[in-house]
């Protein structure tokens, strides 16, 4: 669920977007430092990719609907950082082009989103996957929920401080959404991630910045 | 393929297509600090949309299409309002922050809708790793489109073959459409590369 302008307050609002703003621009200087050539167009399409994926929703029962985020799939592609970097830009064009989110809201957004799924995310994955290296469908799929279990905390939270919702009784039907749409994101990530592995090897071979 | 490219009343000419889009990006941002800084006034409100509505007319963007633009956000409103109900809050909080929602969101319709992307793109040369963002946007905003009209064909092959759209058949599409990215990603390089493109003009 994105956020859109006008339902944090300052204090929330300065919190989130710096911790995003010095994670984004972090990344940056990570891409930059390392980024070949090969790289770029790869940064580029995976950006309209993404973009593409979470324009489309799916309908749910009771009127609802959800769309798929990639996030935590990109990260697997490109590692952490360019995945954090090309989600907050995707975010910021999503909050533009399709009214999910807002500008001012594009540190929280980003932080329950594009944090929480790509660099969370992908070490809680290099650490399950040292540990259980035969059960890697099992980690992306249980990997995925946690981080939409993550966002649906971290988002509660910013609501809560911004005194919109009161978080003990909002928790619950906040998770018990973004659970069911996280099972359907770590499907995703699960059948792509395999998808690739029988197509296109190659492409899980790209350095993970 | 038709596209309803978000940039299409940016080629009229109004009053907001005439300024620059640097000034307007800044102005959108001070206004929706203003917004959430300021306390609430509904007189302040009544009289902001007031303006923004003039903004609209005589920009020559057409009502309707504000409306609709507004209407996506709807399914967030209609949660934080059935969540502001089960914690027994203020409702009047929650419709101050609605209207300072609509209000943002007007500002940026405005600020888009009269912007042409090109331009749009070229704010973002003179921020902090500019040359990469820009890059981005624009490597997006040509293969949007692109990548959407691939899907709308896989779809249409997909029915034609009697098979049902449903989740399976959407990752199917979604696996394809990321390896077609792939693939023109290698293509797209070449081209740059022909093109005299230099991963220098990056750093």
């Amino acid at each position: 669920m994105h956020i859109p302008d006008g339902f944090l307050d300052t204090k929330t609002l300065f919190i989130t977007n710096t911790v995003s703003y010095l994670t984004f621009f972090y990344s940056g200087r990570k891409i930059l430092k390392k980024i070949e050539a090969e790289r770029v167009p790869i940064l580029g399409l995976s950006t309209a990719f993404i973009f593409l994926i979470s324009s489309i929703s799916f309908p749910l029962p009771f009127g609802t609907s959800i769309h798929l985020l990639g996030s935590f799939f990109i990260s697997l592609i490109l590692g952490p950082f360019s995945a954090f970097f090309i989600n907050f830009l995707s975010l910021f064009l999503q909050s533009l082009l399709l009214s999910h989110g807002g500008i001012l809201t594009l540190g929280a957004n980003s932080i329950n989103i594009a944090f929480s799924s790509c660099i969370l995310g992908f070490y809680f994955y290099k650490f399950l996957i040292r540990i259980l290296p035969n059960f890697e469908n099992f980690i992306i799929f249980i990997i995925t929920i946690f981080t939409a279990f993550i966002g649906s905390f971290l988002l509660t939270l910013e609501l809560n401080f911004s005194g919109k919702i009161s978080f003990q009784k909002s928790f619950l039907p906040i998770i018990s959404f973004h659970l069911v749409s996280g099972s359907f994101e770590g499907l995703f990530t699960v059948f792509l991630i395999n998808f690739i592995k029988k197509l296109k090897p190659k492409l899980l071979e790209v350095e993970k910045i | 393929m038709k596209h309803h490219f978000i940039d299409r009343f940016a080629y009229e000419r109004g009053f907001l297509q005439a300024l620059s889009p640097i000034i307007k990006f800044i102005t959108l941002i001070f206004f929706l600090f203003l917004l959430i800084i300021l306390s609430p006034n509904l007189y302040f409100y009544f009289t902001i949309s007031l303006i923004l509505l003039i903004l609209l007319f005589i920009s020559k963007i057409p009502f309707f299409y504000f409306l609709k633009r507004i209407i996506l956000i709807t399914p967030f409103l209609a949660v934080i309002f059935f969540l502001s109900l089960l914690s027994h809050k203020n409702l009047s909080q929650f419709f101050l922050a609605l209207i300072r929602s609509v209000l943002s969101l007007f500002g940026v319709i405005l600020f888009l809708s009269t912007t042409k992307t090109e331009e749009f793109i070229k704010i973002f040369e003179k921020v902090p790793y500019g040359n990469l963002i820009s890059l981005i946007f624009s490597f997006l905003y040509r293969y949007f489109y692109i990548l959407e009209d691939e899907l709308q064909k896989m779809k249409r092959s997909m029915i034609s073959k009697g098979k049902k759209l449903d989740f399976k058949s959407y990752l199917i599409l979604s696996g394809l459409l990321f390896l077609r990215s792939y693939e023109r990603s290698e293509r797209v390089l070449k081209a740059m590369i022909s093109k005299g493109w230099n991963i220098e003009r990056l750093k």
